[in-house]
């Protein structure tokens, strides 16, 4: 069946796939939204529009009968995080690019202070102040555990960005892990 | 590699979990995704809701496609569907144009020729990426119109029209005299009203616009007055958008990539031709200032700002306002500035967001040039001479800032003020840009201290490409965003050389290199240095020395030397003097000529040394001070001071006594301890009785005390 029968001259989608998405959207989201919403930087409406375009783009899929194979949340959340990236990408142009824009972990003497309570915040903050399609991996990565070839997918981007945006990542997110491996040692 | 990375996740992932999210309403989420997917529906060929038969007389909605491609619009505008409306024979929308006598096609024409043709339209299909703003929200209004029945055309005609955007709406209604409430009526749709734009009292209601449309008014004033305009008129409204600092026309002009000082100095030549200034114009925004033009300009920017369902009219409503005008003033003058006007409004639409709110708007004061220089003598505590030495200088710069002339490649008035700390150079610097810009908004204060290392110089004009700072010089920054002020660079002498070789070129050629690219103009500009140099010197002089020079020792740029021994007392003819002041002039002479080269002296117009005050001068300050904290009291505390007329005396003496070092500083700490005692004072009758009314500050047994002056 075809999105053109389904949504023909009689009019309603048929019923129980409308049911099926309805119970797909309830279940997860949650989770669409969480990721979305880190991604975004706590940027609640961007994170809350992204997703619920995202929905709108498998709901198309649905009623053509379209669905992803595997694992249909993985789908989504791909597609919300590329809407995420998408907006800063056309949104960013008339803004001045911030001061530090490619911002380290403050390193220097940081980690020294930090306590094991403090590093859950802390590496928020750090994923927040990544750049937008930097950040965009980061969630699909380490989050979402999207591999690389998914998330050169998901955001249109080659493979070998990908790389080198997860190599710069890991770079800055090392003294955490050092830090929070350390604070659980003790 | 894995095994770390799986720590790195495991860490992210126990972060994110941990977080507290906002909350997410499911029921809601779920209805909006159903309501955008409709949308899409519309939009994409096929629904259920639409009439069957419409759908197929516009061939799902191609034709609408396809006036859009014959009007050679860059988005699918609601007129473009308006128009495949009207091309269903027998349809109702067709039936309307013909009442009003519309031919359908001449519509269409008529688009075309308002709308500037695209270079290359890519719409080939009715989807999302190819509908105006203005187009999504129609279809979103007809996704929730009359849930449970089929949308007719009707339904189509009531969202589509409130949402048609202003070109077609007054194609229609302005020059097809079609009305368009007549072709609402059967339906229920609310046209929006625009907003009242003049007040009972003639006055332009300020409160209907937003604050940077406000701020534009105020521009416009100023512009007016400055240029000598009585009569506002479209092009100075769109000469006020141009110097709107950080505007839309200048973001505009970042992003669109064209020249906004060729634009600016192109807007004014058009002010100023075949137009003579008169010499001083109080300006107002009411029924009689502003001209036919601007005024059906402001109606057209009211009504886009209700089209849009906005509260406040937007800056880019003025544009809106100014582009869309019959006559096409402001669109062939941007024409003729080689300006992409459809790419200008398409940055207004889409990508231009207003700054939230800097300042308010202040109402513009016009003086004429007598009541500036009395309020200028009124309110500048400062010796007369000092005022005398200015005035005829700040008259010309002034007089030829009226009327755009220019002091050549130079900027319009270069001052150098030195003296010690404490004697109102800082403050004179703010009164001549009220005086000469209209505002003390326009000083522009650089601490040089801050320039003190070779690297500083960075800071100050900017990096160079590829260095950290690139594009953020302090001095080349305000230039741009405010050409039009005073720049003060204050106690010059603890910059670096580096630095002071920058500004040698500000003072000979009136402009700085940005290393960011283009050159900044600073021959709008004033430039004010002040510096402590001669402070030393001073202190040396005899009390009595002090006295007879009165306040101020006033230099001419060029004949320093001269001056100096003229003023302090050693004539140039080897005439006697006091033994020891041949050593503080030439001290003083020294000290200036060896920090600033020759070349640096010889660019100022006016070198004024200020003296530390004489008690006249500490007593209007410190009565100044008082009446301060007369203001702040009554506003904070409803509470009238007073004082006694022998307390401003008092307070010089205690301020002579205690804070010598400090001058007028000092005498305003010693103001402040006042408030300590009034504050002490409210504070001892907080509670227990009534609260004064009144205090009245007297001088017992050589003390200062506040009493109770309620009677």
């Amino acid at each position: 069946m075809t999105a053109v029968e389904l949504l023909g001259s009689d009019g309603a989608a048929d019923p129980d796939l409308l049911q099926d998405f309805t119970d797909f959207y309830k279940t997860t989201v949650h989770r669409t939204f969480g990721t979305a919403y880190r991604a975004a930087g706590g940027d609640k409406d961007v994170a809350h529009d992204a997703t619920q375009e995202a929905y709108v783009v498998m709901l198309k899929r649905w009623l053509d009968n379209k669905k992803p194979e595997g694992d249909a949340c993985h789908y989504v959340v791909g597609i919300a995080v590329r809407k995420v990236a998408d907006y800063y990408r056309s949104s960013d142009r008339c803004v001045p690019v911030p001061e530090e824009h490619d911002c380290g972990c403050r390193e220097i003497g940081y980690a020294e202070v930090l306590t094991a309570m403090t590093v859950l915040p802390v590496v928020r903050d750090f994923l927040d102040r990544q750049p937008p399609r930097r950040r965009a991996v980061g969630v699909l990565y380490f989050l979402e555990e999207f591999d690389y070839a998914e998330i050169a997918e998901a955001l249109d981007m080659a493979l070998t960005t990908v790389r080198t945006h997860m190599q710069r990542l890991r770079e800055k997110l090392q003294p955490l892990i050092d830090r929070d491996q350390g604070g659980e040692q003790s | 590699m894995t095994d770390q990375d799986d720590v790195a996740r495991d860490l992210v992932q126990r972060a994110h979990a941990e977080e507290i999210r906002p909350d997410f309403d499911v029921e809601a989420g779920v209805n909006d995704v159903l309501a955008r997917a409709e949308i899409l529906q519309v939009t994409g060929v096929k629904t259920g809701r639409v009439d069957p038969e419409m759908l197929a007389a516009t061939d799902n909605f191609a034709t609408a496609v396809a006036a859009a491609v014959e009007t050679g619009a860059e988005l699918i505008e609601p007129s473009h569907i308006l128009i495949a409306l009207a091309r269903i024979p027998d349809g109702l929308t067709r039936s309307l144009f013909a009442a009003d006598g519309i031919p359908v096609d001449v519509f269409v024409d008529a688009l075309r020729i308002a709308t500037k043709p695209a270079r290359d339209t890519l719409i080939t299909a009715f989807t999302e990426d190819t509908i105006s703003a203005a187009t999504h929200k129609t279809l979103k209004d007809l996704a929730v119109r009359a849930p449970g029945r089929t949308l007719c055309e009707h339904d189509i005609l009531a969202v589509l029209l409130p949402h048609l955007e202003p070109p077609a709406r007054d194609l229609l209604a302005i020059y097809g005299g079609a009305d368009l409430a007549r072709w609402l009526r059967e339906g229920p749709t609310i046209t929006p009203e625009p907003a009242r734009l003049f007040g009972a009292d003639g006055r332009l209601a300020v409160d209907a616009f937003t604050p940077a449309a406000r701020t534009v008014l105020a521009n416009l004033v100023t512009e007016a007055s400055t240029l000598g305009y009585r009569e506002l008129s479209t092009l100075l409204l769109l000469h006020a958008m141009a110097t709107f600092p950080q505007g839309l026309i200048e973001q505009a002009a970042l992003f669109l990539r064209f020249d906004l000082h060729r634009l600016r100095a192109q807007f004014l030549v058009l002010l100023r031709r075949g137009h003579t200034p008169r010499h001083v114009v109080e300006t107002t925004l009411d029924t009689d200032a502003v001209g036919a033009s601007l005024r059906m300009a402001l109606e057209r920017a009211a009504a886009s700002a209700a089209w849009r369902g906005a509260g406040l009219i937007a800056e880019r409503d003025l544009l809106v306002g100014l582009l869309d005008s019959p006559a096409g003033a402001a669109v062939a003058e941007l024409r003729t500035a080689g300006i992409d006007v459809a790419g200008l409004r398409r940055f207004a639409d889409h990508l231009y967001t207003e700054l939230a709110a800097v300042r308010p708007t202040s109402e513009t004061v016009t003086m004429s040039f007598q009541e500036l220089v009395d309020w200028f003598r009124a309110n500048l505590i400062c010796p007369d001479d000092v005022v005398d030495r200015l005035l005829p200088r700040v008259e010309l710069i002034k007089l030829a800032a009226q009327r755009g002339l220019r002091m050549g490649e130079r900027p319009l008035g270069t001052f150098l003020f030195c003296g010690p700390t404490g004697t109102g150079k800082t403050v004179t610097a703010g009164f001549l840009a009220k005086v000469i810009y209209g505002s003390t908004d326009n000083l522009i204060v650089f601490e040089m201290g801050q320039f003190n290392s070779r690297k500083s110089i960075n800071k100050f004009i900017g990096a160079p490409p590829g260095y950290i700072g690139f594009g953020e010089g302090q001095l080349t920054d305000r230039l741009r965003r405010n050409p039009r002020s005073v720049l003060l660079f204050d106690e010059v002498e603890k910059a670096h050389p580096l630095v002071l070789d920058a500004l040698l070129r500000l003072l000979d050629e009136g402009r700085v290199n940005d290393p960011a690219g283009s050159v900044r103009d600073a021959r709008d500009a004033v430039v004010v240095f002040t510096s402590n140099l001669g402070a030393k010197e001073f202190a040396g002089l005899s009390r009595i020395r002090k006295r007879e020079l009165g306040g101020a020792v006033v230099l001419g740029a060029d004949r320093v030397d001269q001056q100096l021994h003229n003023l302090l007392g050693i004539s140039t003819a080897g005439g006697a003097a006091e033994p020891d002041e041949p050593t503080i002039a030439t001290d003083l002479r020294h000290v200036l000529g060896s920090f600033f080269r020759p070349e640096f002296l010889d660019r100022f117009d006016e070198t004024i040394l200020f003296a530390p005050w004489g008690a006249r001068e500490l007593e209007a300050i410190a009565s100044a001070g008082l009446r301060r904290r007369a203001e702040q009291l009554s506003a904070s505390f409803d509470v009238k001071l007073s004082w006694d007329a022998e307390v401003p005396g008092h307070l010089v003496r205690d301020a002579t006594r205690r804070r010598a070092d400090e001058a007028a500083r000092g005498l305003n700490r010693c103001v402040d301890e006042v408030l300590q005692l009034l504050l002490r004072a409210l504070d001892d009758t907080e509670g227990r009785v009534e609260r004064p009314k009144a205090i009245r500050v007297v001088v017992r047994q050589g003390q200062l005390t506040v009493a109770r002056h309620d009677g």
